[in-house]
């Protein structure tokens, strides 16, 4: 069963300033009752294309993965988008309904809260993203597995195939590249 | 480390043109993770995939990480059939290099993708480079696409591959397996 987004606790880290928030489930029958609806994927180029994406989403990506180790928080570096702003501005307006989604709920609060902060006020988290969160069960087969919620897993279409139109590239090229080549 | 490891009998297999290798030697997953198993010092998985594929669709946990294609956008720049403008992919030129860093030419090296394309162009770049027990894990991680237009799963890579071989795999990287910067 897929709770509505009432039964779910909201961690912290899914929060928004704007306070409003759909599972993905609510948000495609959003979608379907009213199909110039917006939903924007803010996950990076490479996860809308490999892991797959709703085929209405547009894809603006709020933060790249950098191939940089931080050793203290054990992980690859992010880096923001500078365009991303103004790519959501030139997209739809501050006043239009707009459902967010990223992996699973943590970096769509970030850019709703950035979007929120640039004037836009009716933006949707959905808490359990694309991926859904981890199965905790160390007795299970899915154990760390992105089965427990979210789109894929809500019996909603999803899809591989890209539309061009509903890409925005962020300005970057390839980055082992140039990094590589300064050091050769 | 230079042992090399035979897979065990094989069954007779299709194994599709583009994926053909210059060494013929193929594997399934199945195999390639038994022949691990076996002797986990002596036989390397190596994954080619880009760094985003690794990390977001996931990984066999011990595999080694040398892309051999690296994701480019560069809205001035060349793009792939089907991709938005300026999104293509690019050669790592140091591919041969990097993998000679951390592996012998004698040594049984087995190599996936996600479906078993780009591991055989990998497969064949280091056979050039005098490696001689180069394995193209066929099918690769996700695997092919199912081929039924009646099944919800159709388009999806849910037909056979490594992670539908309900073999072991995670998101949780060692940051010592993956070439992260170019100067590492």
């Amino acid at each position: 069963m897929i709770a509505t987004h009432d039964s779910l606790p909201i961690a912290e880290a899914r929060q928004t300033s704007l306070g409003l928030y759909v599972t993905a489930k609510e948000a495609y029958d959003m979608w379907q009752a009213d199909p110039g609806l917006k939903i924007l994927d803010v996950r990076t180029p490479e996860e809308f294309v490999f892991v797959g994406h709703a085929p209405m989403a547009t894809s603006i990506p709020f933060a790249l993965q950098t191939y940089e180790w931080d050793p203290e928080k054990k992980a690859l570096r992010w880096e923001a988008n500078p365009e991303f702003v103004a790519e959501v501005k030139a997209w739809a307006a501050p006043d239009e309904t707009i459902l967010v989604s990223c992996r699973s709920g943590g970096r769509s609060a970030m850019a709703i809260n950035t979007l929120a902060a640039a004037g836009f006020t009716k933006v949707y988290n959905i808490l359990d993203g694309m991926e859904g969160s981890q199965v905790k069960d160390p007795e299970s087969v899915f154990d760390g597995m992105r089965v427990k919620n979210g789109w894929k897993n809500s019996g909603l279409p999803w899809t591989y195939e890209i539309d061009p139109e509903r890409m925005k590239l962020p300005p970057r090229q390839s980055r082992t590249f140039v990094a590589g080549n300064e050091h050769d | 480390m230079t042992t090399h490891v035979a897979p065990t009998a094989q069954a007779p297999r299709e194994v599709p043109e583009t994926n053909k290798t210059s060494l013929g030697l193929y594997v399934s997953p199945q195999e390639a993770y038994a022949m691990w198993k076996a002797d986990p010092e002596g036989v390397h998985i190596l994954d080619v995939r880009t760094f985003e594929e690794y990390i977001f669709v996931g990984h066999f946990e011990f595999a080694k990480n040398v892309p051999l294609v690296f994701p480019r956008y560069d809205p001035a720049g060349p793009s792939m059939p089907g991709r938005p403008p300026g999104c293509s992919g690019e050669l790592n030129p140091d591919f041969v290099a990097k993998v000679k860093e951390v592996l012998a030419p004698s040594d049984t090296i087995l190599v996936m993708c996600a479906t078993g394309g780009r591991a055989a162009m990998a497969v064949n770049l280091l056979a050039q480079a005098g490696f001689t027990n180069v394995y193209n894990i066929i099918t690769g991680l996700e695997g092919d696409r199912i081929d039924d237009p009646g099944s919800v799963y159709h388009g999806k890579h849910m037909r056979n591959g490594w992670k539908n071989a309900a073999l072991p795999w995670c998101y949780e990287f060692h940051p010592d397996l993956m070439w992260i910067s170019p100067d590492d």
